[in-house]
């Protein structure tokens, strides 16, 4: 077969197209980040006690809702569109609504860490690598303030900073900080979801 | 001295079937998104119906791709879904591809004695 390299060229230059064509047509990475983003960023308040005493109870609803909701979108894209994120992710989305509920006990120790699970399978199915880093970003991240490491090192900042004194007062830090590292957590994912969205609308 | 076996050339592993221009079109699309509907391919691969039509029912004869006809309320949708054989078939045509260019883009080695 007489194939030259420029053809060879030309045809993985086409595939690698259509391919980015394809991943953004069904917008597999920014909606889902989109979505989880904008719930750690609500669930930022919810993190004072004073404000929002049941704050804990806030990912048992929240969760499985980001799911129902990156579901119905791939669904809804599927159907307007005729391209979606495959008949697994559609199965990931509903199974981890149905788990988040079943493992109620451990979205209460560590929500963030489930979730994010839930977003890994998601970008495993979809051979999804931004998406499956950036699940990896929310669990890691947000399994560690659980136990208030990212928090303690705000605190770390303050004394750094010599806003604390001798007395070691934080003042308002006390109560803002865990709200401030989901908020920036959440915001973090927001931005990754708007980078991908960009990338998914650039690929048309 | 027995002769070296030299390596098979990368455009032994090109299946004529999955080669053709629209034909990979399509896997690559499907690989990506694993299924999609008609006109969603045809608009992406500028097709035309009947063209589309025919490289799809040569992928689905070899058992790459199948298809699936159906309703979405009283719209008839057909479904095109990458099969395992497709994806595998996929896989060895990228990677013979790949191999092709990094071939040529390799400075020619010197012979023995040469």
């Amino acid at each position: 077969m007489g194939l030259e390299r420029t053809d060879a060229q030309a045809l993985l230059r086409d595939a690698e197209r259509l391919r980015r064509r394809a991943r953004g047509d069904r917008h597999a990475s920014s909606v889902p980040l989109l979505v989880f983003g904008a719930l750690t960023l609500v669930s930022a308040p919810m993190a004072l006690p004073a404000l929002w005493p049941w704050g804990d109870m806030f990912w048992l609803l929240a969760g499985p809702v980001g799911f129902l909701a990156t579901g119905l979108w791939y669904r809804r894209q599927l159907a307007r569109s005729g391209v979606g994120a495959g008949r697994g992710s559609y199965t990931v989305a509903g199974v981890s609504t149905l788990l988040a509920f079943v493992l109620l006990p451990l979205v209460w120790i560590a929500p963030l860490p489930v979730f994010a699970a839930g977003l890994l399978v998601l970008a495993a199915l979809q051979r999804n690598r931004y998406l499956a880093a950036w699940a990896v970003v929310l669990g890691l991240l947000g399994g560690l303030e659980r136990f208030f490491v990212l928090s303690n090192r705000l605190y770390d900042l303050a004394q750094w900073l010599g806003w604390s004194g001798e007395s070691e007062d934080y003042g308002l830090l006390t109560e803002l900080a865990q709200p401030i590292v989901y908020a920036a957590l959440g915001g973090l994912l927001l931005a990754a979801g708007l980078v991908a969205l960009r990338r998914e609308r650039a690929g048309r | 001295m027995t002769p070296q076996r030299q390596p098979a050339h990368p455009t032994t592993s090109l299946d004529d079937v999955v080669h053709q221009r629209a034909r990979l079109g399509i896997l690559t699309v499907l690989g990506e998104t694993r299924r999609v509907d008609f006109p969603y391919l045809k608009s992406l691969l500028q097709l035309t119906d009947g063209n589309l039509g025919r490289h799809i029912e040569v992928l689905a004869t070899e058992g790459l791709v199948a298809v699936t006809k159906g309703y979405e309320g009283r719209r008839p949708r057909t479904w095109v879904e990458i099969t395992k054989l497709g994806r595998g078939a996929l896989a060895a045509e990228m990677a013979a591809l790949k191999q092709l260019v990094q071939r040529y883009e390799q400075p020619p080695t010197r012979r023995p004695g040469g």
